[in-house]
C-alpha cells in the first residue's frame, strides 16, 4: 500500500528517479562507447542468405565468431571470454586467443580485444585447444519496420561490413553498416 | 476476494449463532461485503488489466521502430510517461483508490521495461537479453518496495524467474545465482505480509529444486530431489508442532514439499526405467506417501494436501498402468491387482474421510 502521507510523493520521486537514472546510465554507457571507442571495420557474413533481413532486424555473422575461437580447456557454454583479434586484411579479423579475463598482452598495437559470451564449445582434442562459437552482442541490427526487404535488395551480392566501436574493456557496439565501403544507416549518438 | 466472501459467510453464521452479532448486523455486513466485491473488485481488476494492455502497447510501439519520431524524442516520451504513471499512482493513492494506484505503479514498471527495450534497440545491443530482464526486475523491485506495491513485487518475481530460466538454459547447468534475487523478492513479500506473493516464491523455488534433478549428477539427481522434498515436508510438520501460530505457512510448505517429492519419485519411476523390483518399491513408496498426505490433509485441515494427495494418487495409478502395459495377460493381471488395491484403499479412505470430515469441519469453521 502506498502510505497516504506527503512522504509518499518523496517515495514516488525516488522510485521514478532511480529508474530514470538506470536508463540514463544505459544510454551513457553506449554513447561513451560509440564516441570514445576504437573504430574497426569487420566484414559481415550473412547467417542465412535467404533470410538475411528477418522481419525488422538483420542477423549479422562475423567470420571471427563462428566456431573457430580457440578457448581455454575448461571453458563451458555461457562463459564470458575476451577474444583477441588480429587484422589479416581490410575488414578481415582472425581470432588468435581467448581468455577468461581481459588480456594484459594483446600481441600488437593493431590487435583488438572483444568481450563475448561462449555459445557453443566443440569437443577438445588432446593436441589443441577446444574451439568455440562466441557471441559479441553485435549480431542484431534493428531496422525500421517494413524497410528490411528494401535493404536486402540493396545489399544483395555486395559485401556488407559493420563499423564497430570497441571500448577499453572489450565492450563493443555497432556504429554503422557499410556496403562496398560506403556507410549506410549510420546512427546518431542519440 | 472470493475466498474472503466464503470465509466471512461461514464466520457470520458462527458469530450470529454465538450471539456476538445481531441478524441486522449480519445483513449489513453481507451488503457491505457484496458491494465491495461487485464494484471495487471489478474496477481494480480492470485497472490492472488496463495497465497490462497499455504496457503491451508500449512494447509494440518500441518494437515497431517507428521512424517518424527521432529516437531521442521516443525515449523522452517514454520517460515522460514513466513519471506520469508514478504521479498518477500518487494521485490515486491520495484519493484512497489503492487498486488504481497499484495499477498505475505496474504501468510505470512496464514503461520502464519498454524503455530498456528501446535503448537496447537504439544501440543494437544484442549481448545478453537476460541482463536486460534482470535490470527490469530490479526496477520492479524498487517500485514494489518503495511504493509498497504488491503487483509490482509479483511482477518482479515473475521477471526474476524468467531470468533464472533463461540463464540456466544459456549455461546449460544449475544457475545458483537465481537464489539471490529470489530471496530478496521473497523477503519483500514477507515484509509486506502478502501471502499470494509467498506462494509465487514457493512455486518458483519448487521449480528450481525439481530442475536440480535434471541438472545435477549428469541429469540423474532425482533421488536428491525426493530427499529434499521429504525434508521440506518433515520441516513443515515439525514447524507446525513448534510454531502452531503460523498454520498457513506450514501447510503451504508441506504442499510444496509434497510436489517436490512427487516430482522426484515420478522421475525415478517413469523417466529412468528402473528394474522391476526397484520400480515396485518406488511405486509402493509413492502410494504410501500420497495416502499419508491425504490423511495428513484431513487431520490438519490442509485442503491443498488433500487435493494434491487425491490427484497425485490418480496420476500415480494411471502412470503405473501405462508403464506396465506388456502382454495382455500381464495387463489383465495388473488391472485385477490394481483394482483390488484401489478398491480396498477407497474403502479405507472412505472410512478415514468420514471419520475425519466432522473433525475438519469442526477445525475449519
Amino acid at each position: 500500500m502506498i502510505k497516504l502521507q506527503p512522504a509518499s510523493w518523496v517515495a514516488i520521486a525516488i522510485v521514478a528517479a532511480i529508474q530514470t537514472a538506470a536508463l540514463a546510465w544505459m544510454v551513457y554507457g553506449r554513447v561513451s562507447l560509440l564516441r570514445d571507442g576504437r573504430e574497426i571495420v569487420a566484414e559481415v557474413i550473412p547467417v542465412d542468405p535467404r533470410d538475411l533481413f528477418r522481419g525488422d532486424y538483420v542477423v549479422l555473422g562475423y567470420s571471427f565468431g563462428r566456431g573457430e575461437v580457440p578457448v581455454p580447456v575448461s571453458t563451458v557454454q555461457g562463459d564470458t571470454v575476451y577474444v583477441t583479434l588480429k587484422p589479416t586484411g581490410p575488414g578481415q579479423w582472425e581470432p588468435v586467443s581467448a581468455e577468461g579475463s581481459y588480456p594484459s598482452l594483446t600481441g600488437g598495437p593493431d590487435n583488438v580485444v572483444l568481450k563475448g559470451i561462449v555459445s557453443y564449445v566443440s569437443q577438445a582434442t588432446p593436441a589443441e585447444l577446444p574451439k568455440a562459437s562466441v557471441r559479441f552482442g553485435i549480431e542484431s541490427y534493428f531496422v525500421p519496420e517494413g524497410t528490411g526487404l528494401a535493404l536486402e535488395q540493396m545489399v544483395r551480392d555486395k559485401k556488407i561490413s559493420a563499423v564497430l566501436a570497441v571500448g577499453g574493456s572489450g565492450d563493443v557496439a555497432i556504429k554503422a553498416l557499410a556496403v562496398d565501403g560506403k556507410r549506410i544507416h549510420e546512427e546518431p549518438l542519440l | 476476494m472470493w475466498s474472503y466472501r466464503k470465509r466471512i459467510d461461514r464466520d457470520l453464521v458462527r458469530w450470529r449463532e454465538a450471539g456476538w452479532i445481531t441478524p441486522e448486523g449480519e445483513a449489513a455486513i453481507r451488503t457491505d461485503v457484496e458491494k465491495g466485491i461487485r464494484t471495487l473488485g471489478l474496477a481494480n481488476a480492470l485497472a490492472i488489466l488496463s495497465a497490462v494492455l497499455i504496457g503491451f502497447a508500449v512494447m509494440s510501439f518500441v518494437a515497431s521502430n517507428w521512424q517518424e519520431m527521432p529516437r531521442i524524442l521516443r525515449l523522452g516520451l517514454l520517460l515522460a510517461s514513466l513519471w506520469a504513471s508514478y504521479a498518477l499512482a500518487g494521485v490515486f493513492a491520495r484519493r484512497g483508490m489503492d487498486g488504481f494506484a497499484h495499477a498505475a505503479v505496474l504501468l510505470g514498471v512496464g514503461i520502464f521495461g519498454g524503455s530498456i527495450m528501446l535503448i537496447s534497440q537504439m544501440y543494437h545491443m544484442d549481448g545478453n537479453p537476460a541482463d536486460a530482464i534482470l535490470l527490469w526486475a530490479a526496477g520492479a523491485l524498487v517500485a514494489g518496495v518503495g511504493l509498497r506495491s504488491n503487483p509490482a513485487l509479483a511482477f518482479a518475481m515473475i521477471l526474476v524467474t524468467y531470468w533464472g530460466i533463461s540463464e540456466a538454459l544459456r549455461f546449460n547447468t544449475v544457475f545458483w545465482p537465481f537464489l539471490l534475487p529470489w530471496a530478496i523478492v521473497s523477503a519483500a513479500f514477507y515484509w509486506q505480509r502478502w501471502r499470494p506473493g509467498l506462494h509465487l516464491s514457493g512455486i518458483a523455488l519448487t521449480g528450481f529444486i525439481v530442475s536440480l534433478g535434471y541438472r545435477l549428477n549428469d541429469g540423474d539427481a532425482h533421488g536428491l530431489v525426493t530427499a529434499a522434498g521429504l525434508g521440506v515436508m518433515a520441516a513443515a510438520i515439525a514447524g507446525e508442532r513448534l510454531k502452531p501460530e503460523l498454520p498457513a505457512l506450514w501447510s503451504g510448505t508441506f504442499n510444496y514439499g509434497l510436489v517436490i517429492t512427487l516430482a522426484g519419485l515420478w522421475a525415478l519411476q517413469f523417466f529412468k526405467s528402473p528394474e522391476l523390483d526397484v520400480f515396485t518399491l518406488l511405486a509402493v513408496l509413492a502410494m504410501a506417501l500420497l495416502i499419508a498426505s491425504i490423511f495428513w490433509g484431513l487431520q490438519s485441515g490442509n485442503r491443498g494436501a488433500l487435493w494434491l494427495g487425491y490427484i497425485g494418487f490418480s496420476v500415480e495409478i494411471l502412470a503405473i498402468y501405462v508403464k506396465t502395459i506388456g502382454t495382455l495377460l500381464n495387463t489383465s493381471l495388473f488391472f485385477l491387482v490394481a483394482g483390488l488395491i484401489v478398491s480396498a484403499l477407497a474403502a479405507l479412505a472412505y472410512r478415514i474421510h468420514s471419520r475425519a470430515e466432522p473433525q475438519l469441519q469442526g477445525g475449519a469453521s
